[in-house]
């Protein structure tokens, strides 16, 4: 099996018969997501590692429950967004907490450096609605559909669809690039 | 078209939704012509060219050491659990594609030992070994468990706590750990027990000693009536924290010990586990004054299946009710249940 090409699906069957190259290929696909989404949930980076830790850990000790009715990302998303919730449901962590107004004044004025245009998006995601950041990391992260997402999170895939374009145009806002910056 | 019904289709169409052609065509004309529409995909396109938090260089490899760590912990669960249950394993397919990489599993060493005529019998010789192997260190564990632990009626911990390393000052917590989930510890145990209290219901788990907290910014929440691992009797002691948090802090015989929630997700609701009285360490958590235990397998008289979690496990809840109110778990579910092995149904409360 060729790990970088095969589809998660191959990569899943693999892992379940004790394969574990196939399943790091697994954690080298989409742990970039987890770490992405955690990053922004807790918006500190050490949290982002543990949680990608206990994510993969969980999902590796889950394969065989697994039942394949949707997909792996999909699945992966909804242990992604429950661990970082039972983390600090648990009291374990807490989301570090953020003040919109002082993230769009503290907006790097020039998003034409590629670095300066990573922290500004980031520091604009930190800022977004828990639930409208949700639904964006659920489509633009993990790849689901509306409809993947809505069920996931317990909505009707129209709301998701709001709560994705509230994200982008709040995103827009947050980085001034609807007053003709970038 | 509107501004508004422009930029929500460019949204959707960034979102790979199947859209008419020609729809889509007129928003794109739309946002070209309209200054605030176009700025608003200038702005879509910078967040996608934007990299996402860089994943640390080495997380990959931790990630991976951790997941192989809990391979060869289950292979050895396996043997242990089941005589014989390895050669029901499945073989690789293709040794000649399997021998270009590392072997990274039990059974897979297994395999590339031999030829696959002789995999089998290997395999199943390794289970044989394995048996007796596991038989002796049972007796031999049990019998210095006996020489260095003051012996309780069941003295585990839940394995979440090792994980978090689990001590006290005096490390014998750590000791009982070590020895409660040695893998040939308790052959006959499914899971480890807990260390458990309860206040006010909700079942608090033991993380470990609470270093470095202050004592004087905590205030008291309630209080706990439990021998915690003393061996003594039970006793009431006040439960410390702060409010609103999740952890708790006991004064243990030699110091302050923490403890948290312990919580399961559902339907994107998150539940906390609910207990009668726990009175020391290694008490299972069993179902609240009020509500009866089932008779039947499949909740009845008392629940009724309401649907499965993300990790395949049954969740039930009070029959004419809703799970809203509170969802019960069968006897034994399987790790990572956060109840693991717990042997009675368990019963869990809406997070506040």
């Amino acid at each position: 099996m060729n790990y970088t090409t095969a589809e998660d699906a191959e990569l899943l069957a693999a892992s379940r018969q004790g394969d574990l190259e196939a399943f790091e290929a697994l954690v080298r696909r989409h742990s970039g997501a987890v770490f992405a989404h955690a990053t922004r949930f807790f918006g500190d980076s050490s949290a982002a590692d543990d949680t990608v830790q206990e994510v993969f850990i969980k999902v590796y000790r889950g394969l065989d429950k697994f039942d394949e009715r949707s997909r792996f990302s999909t699945w992966l998303y909804r242990v992604t967004r429950n661990t970082c919730l039972d983390q600090v449901r648990a009291g374990r962590r807490r989301p570090n907490p953020v003040d919109p107004f002082e993230i769009t004044a503290s907006m790097p004025g020039d998003l034409s450096d590629e670095v300066a245009l990573s922290v500004a998006v980031e520091q604009a995601m930190r800022a977004l609605a828990p639930e409208d950041r949700d639904a964006l990391s659920a489509v633009a992260l993990f790849g689901l559909t509306y409809a993947e997402a809505g069920e996931t999170l317990g909505v009707p895939a129209g709301t998701v669809k709001s709560r994705v374009f509230r994200a982008r145009r709040t995103l827009a806002a947050t980085l001034g690039i609807s007053k003709g910056g970038a | 078209m509107d501004c508004m019904r422009a930029q929500e289709l460019i949204s959707e169409a960034l979102d790979r939704a199947p859209l008419e052609a020609a729809t889509l065509s007129e928003a794109k004309e739309h946002c070209r012509e309209c200054p605030e529409c176009a700025a608003f995909v200038r702005a879509m396109l910078a967040v996608q060219r934007a990299e996402p938090p860089a994943i640390p260089a080495d997380l990959i490899e931790r990630t991976m050491s951790k997941v192989e760590a809990e391979s060869v912990r289950a292979q050895s669960n396996v043997s242990r659990a089941v005589p014989g249950v390895s050669t029901q394993e499945p073989l690789p397919d293709d040794a000649t594609a399997a021998s270009s990489r590392p072997a990274r599993t039990w059974t897979e060493l297994a395999g590339r030992a031999l030829e696959p005529q002789h995999r089998r019998a290997l395999v199943i010789w390794a289970s044989a070994a394995a048996v007796i192997f596991v038989a002796a260190g049972v007796g031999a564990v049990a019998g210095v468990r006996t020489i260095l632990i003051p012996q309780r009626s069941a003295t585990y911990v839940y394995e979440g706590a090792t994980e978090s390393g689990v001590t006290d000052s005096s490390g014998r917590a750590t000791q009982q750990d070590q020895l409660a989930t040695a893998p040939s510890a308790e052959a006959g145990a499914t899971e480890p027990a807990p260390s458990l209290i309860t206040m006010d219901g909700t079942a608090y788990r033991l993380t470990g000693a609470a270093s470095g907290v202050d004592a004087t910014s905590l205030e008291t929440l309630g209080t706990t009536r439990s021998a915690l691992d003393s061996g003594g009797a039970a006793r009431t002691r006040e439960v410390l924290g702060t409010v609103p948090s999740a952890s708790v802090y006991v004064d243990g015989e030699d110091g302050l010990l923490a403890f948290e929630r312990i919580t399961r997700t559902y339907g994107g609701r998150v539940y906390v586990l609910q207990s009668r009285e726990i009175n020391e360490f290694g008490e299972w958590p069993s179902l609240p004054a009020g509500i009866n235990e089932p008779t039947s397998a499949s909740g009845a008289p008392s629940f009724e299946q309401d649907g499965t979690d993300d990790f395949g496990t049954p969740v039930y809840r009070l029959r004419a009710s809703s799970a809203e109110d509170g969802i019960a778990i069968a006897p034994n579910p399987p790790s990572p249940d956060p109840v693991a092995g717990t042997p009675s149904w368990t019963w869990w409360a809406p997070a506040d």
